[in-house]
């Protein structure tokens, strides 16, 4: 009977690796400005699609006064942890739709956790840091990642078939690229260009004025 | 230090009341140092802070010229941060400087309450001695400039005689990357508030008053004792006092956008009695609009502008109602400063002016200017500051013809001030 298991496991193993597909994403904006922080998520066309099993616990650590990360992008369902790295006291709230809230946190307490359970974009602050800003991109799709400095990411191990790609930015503006279909084929690798529409001022999180009181 | 006792009192109980868990110990306190160095080579005229007219903190001597300053403090200050609540903390900043008033003064005392946001509006507090938001340049610990040693002609003033002991309630709406606040207060204690700009006009200097402390005006025949025109006006100024019982208030708007993008308009109006005199120091009304805009179009560079106008009355009505002293006061500010990771570079030009309005033959506060800045600073251990400044000023104002000195004066004043701050 194990020994049926092991061999069934194996085969799935397999299997999933051998039809594996690559989806590569780039963004840029402009005349060819790399962006990153950049969010795709990816939805299967047909339900039937064995996606791989959604990460669903994530960090947004408070750390040197700023957040890292600076955009965080989840699925939901996702349980994030706020671990304090710092040695004095922050006050993270949100007031954004989807979640809600204010953590007081204080020394390296990592038990403080939010339970993201509705999509959309959740901005946070500290109210006690002004300077200390992100994102998390509670996403309805089942994968999700960002791009990294010079506008990539790689989603592999993706079952073969057609999807819908999105992108999100904190700094989008409409009149870009939005979505974009896609159709995966096993061992192979695909690749997807979106052109973003971004403000010309972009939010960024500056690190803590040295001078300030 | 009566006022910092008796904000020690109101906050006893709070201290004593907080919740003390492992992981939530309140209250806490938190205390930070400055202590600033300073070396000083200045010619022109001797200075305001001396008795006379000249315009920097430091100037030439009356008889010889040139002055130069050896290794000395130019201020010691201490801040105390007490964390009350996760949304109520006090603050306390109080300056040493041998050439105060009161050697060892308050500078700023308040309670803050600043409860996190839990819609796009909120909300938040201060009730205490502060300064109004007004300076754009003075946000550094203790009041200080990171850009230069000495501010703008506007925020000099700002730091010379106001103050206010306020109850400040400001709202805030944020929107995407947009935020946007209205800022409203009602306060006293800053009646004689304008007796600086109209009888000695405006000046360049990091001086910042202490709640106790009185500033010094220049032995004109106007003013005085001796003086025929207003001998109940002392040769000093107590800037931080209240005179006529009648609550002045301000209010702002301040946009925000990204951080990166400010604006904001401001408007003071201390609602002083002109003919109100106690403890020898008038009920001055003093009235004032201050507008900003502030940008970071690169990455470490800040594009910093003010603009201030008003007016000021004192004394009582003579013919045609007309008052002693109506001086209406102007300057403008705009600051270039690039950060190169620990070293910054910063440019000022200020234009400044006054016009007196009444009586000038007795009494001339007419007077404009203009002054360039140039300061380059290193960023030393974690948070010390190096400042080398460069500060040429050029001003006309005819009541230096009644002590003494020609109407237009040239200055050129270096300074190199060492910020230890522990």
């Amino acid at each position: 009977m194990v020994r049926f298991f092991l061999i069934l496991v194996l085969c799935c193993a397999f299997r999933s690796v051998a039809s594996a597909a690559e989806l590569r994403v780039s963004v840029t904006a402009g005349s060819d400005e790399a962006v990153g922080n950049a969010v795709i998520s990816v939805k299967p066309l047909s339900p039937n699609l064995e996606m791989p099993e959604p990460v669903n616990a994530a960090v947004m650590a408070q750390q040197n006064t700023m957040f890292a990360p600076f955009v965080l992008a989840v699925a939901v369902g996702t349980e994030v942890t706020f671990p304090n790295m710092d040695e004095f006291r922050h006050q993270v709230y949100s007031f954004s739709k989807p979640k809600r809230f204010e953590l007081r946190l204080y020394g390296q307490d990592t038990t403080n956790k939010i339970m993201f359970d509705k999509p959309g974009v959740v901005a946070l602050g500290c109210n006690i840091h002004d300077n200390m800003l992100a994102f998390i991109y509670v996403s309805e799709h089942p994968v999700v990642g960002k791009t990294d400095e010079s506008g990539d990411v790689v989603f592999s191990n993706l079952p073969p078939g057609g999807y819908e790609v999105h992108v999100w930015h904190p700094d989008e503006l409409r009149g870009g690229d939005d979505m974009k279909m896609v159709t995966l084929r096993a061992d192979e690798a695909s690749d997807i260009a979106f052109s973003v529409k971004l403000r010309p001022v972009r939010r960024q999180q500056q690190p803590p004025a040295d001078e300030g009181y | 230090m009566k006022r910092s006792n008796v904000t020690a009192l109101a906050l006893w109980p709070l201290l004593m009341s907080g919740g003390a868990g492992a992981d939530d110990p309140f209250p806490s306190i938190r205390f930070d140092f400055l202590a600033d160095a300073r070396v000083t080579l200045a010619d022109g005229e001797p200075s305001w802070f001396k008795d006379w007219l000249g315009k920097g903190r430091y100037g030439g001597t009356h008889w010889a010229g040139n002055d130069v300053e050896g290794l000395r403090l130019a201020e010691a200050s201490i801040l105390a941060k007490a964390e009350i609540s996760w949304d109520l903390s006090g603050f306390v900043h109080a300056k040493f400087d041998h050439e105060q008033g009161k050697p060892l003064d308050l500078v700023e005392a308040y309670l803050e309450y600043k409860p996190a946001p839990r819609s796009a509006i909120s909300y938040e507090g201060r009730l205490g001695l502060m300064f109004p938001h007004i300076s754009r340049e003075n946000v550094g610990m203790a009041w200080t400039s990171p850009y230069t040693i000495t501010p703008s002609a506007i925020n000099s003033w700002v730091g010379e005689e106001i103050r206010a002991l306020a109850l400040e309630g400001k709202a805030k709406y944020r929107s995407g990357a947009h935020s946007l606040s209205l800022t409203a207060a009602l306060f006293g204690f800053n009646d004689p508030a304008g007796t600086l700009l109209a009888f000695r006009g405006w000046a360049l200097n990091d001086y910042k008053v202490g709640a106790f402390s009185q500033l010094p005006l220049a032995n004109l025949p106007s003013i005085g004792a001796d003086s025929d025109f207003l001998n109940k006006q002392p040769l000093w100024v107590h800037p931080v006092n209240e005179i006529d019982g009648r609550p002045g208030y301000y209010a702002s708007l301040d946009w925000d956008y990204a951080k990166r993008l400010k604006a904001g308009v401001f408007y003071y109006d201390n609602r002083g009695d002109p003919e109100e005199l106690k403890r020898k120091q008038y009920g001055w009304d003093t009235r004032f609009w201050n507008f900003y805009a502030e940008a970071e179009p690169l990455r470490g560079m800040k594009l910093i502008s003010q603009y201030m106008t008003g007016s000021t009355k004192m004394g009582r009505q003579r013919y045609r109602g007309m008052y002693p002293v109506d001086v209406d006061f102007e300057a403008v500010f705009v600051l270039l400063s690039q950060k190169f990771e620990r070293n910054r570079v910063s440019v000022r030009y200020d234009w400044f002016a006054t016009d007196d309005n009444t009586f000038v033959e007795e009494d001339n506060n007419n007077e404009w200017g203009h002054a360039w800045t140039v300061a380059l600073s290193r960023e030393f251990r974690k948070h010390d500051q190096l400042i080398l400044e460069y500060l040429q000023l050029d001003s006309w104002r005819p009541a230096r013809k009644t002590i003494g000195y020609a109407a237009d004066q040239e200055q050129s004043i270096i300074q190199i001030s060492y910020r230890l701050r522990f």
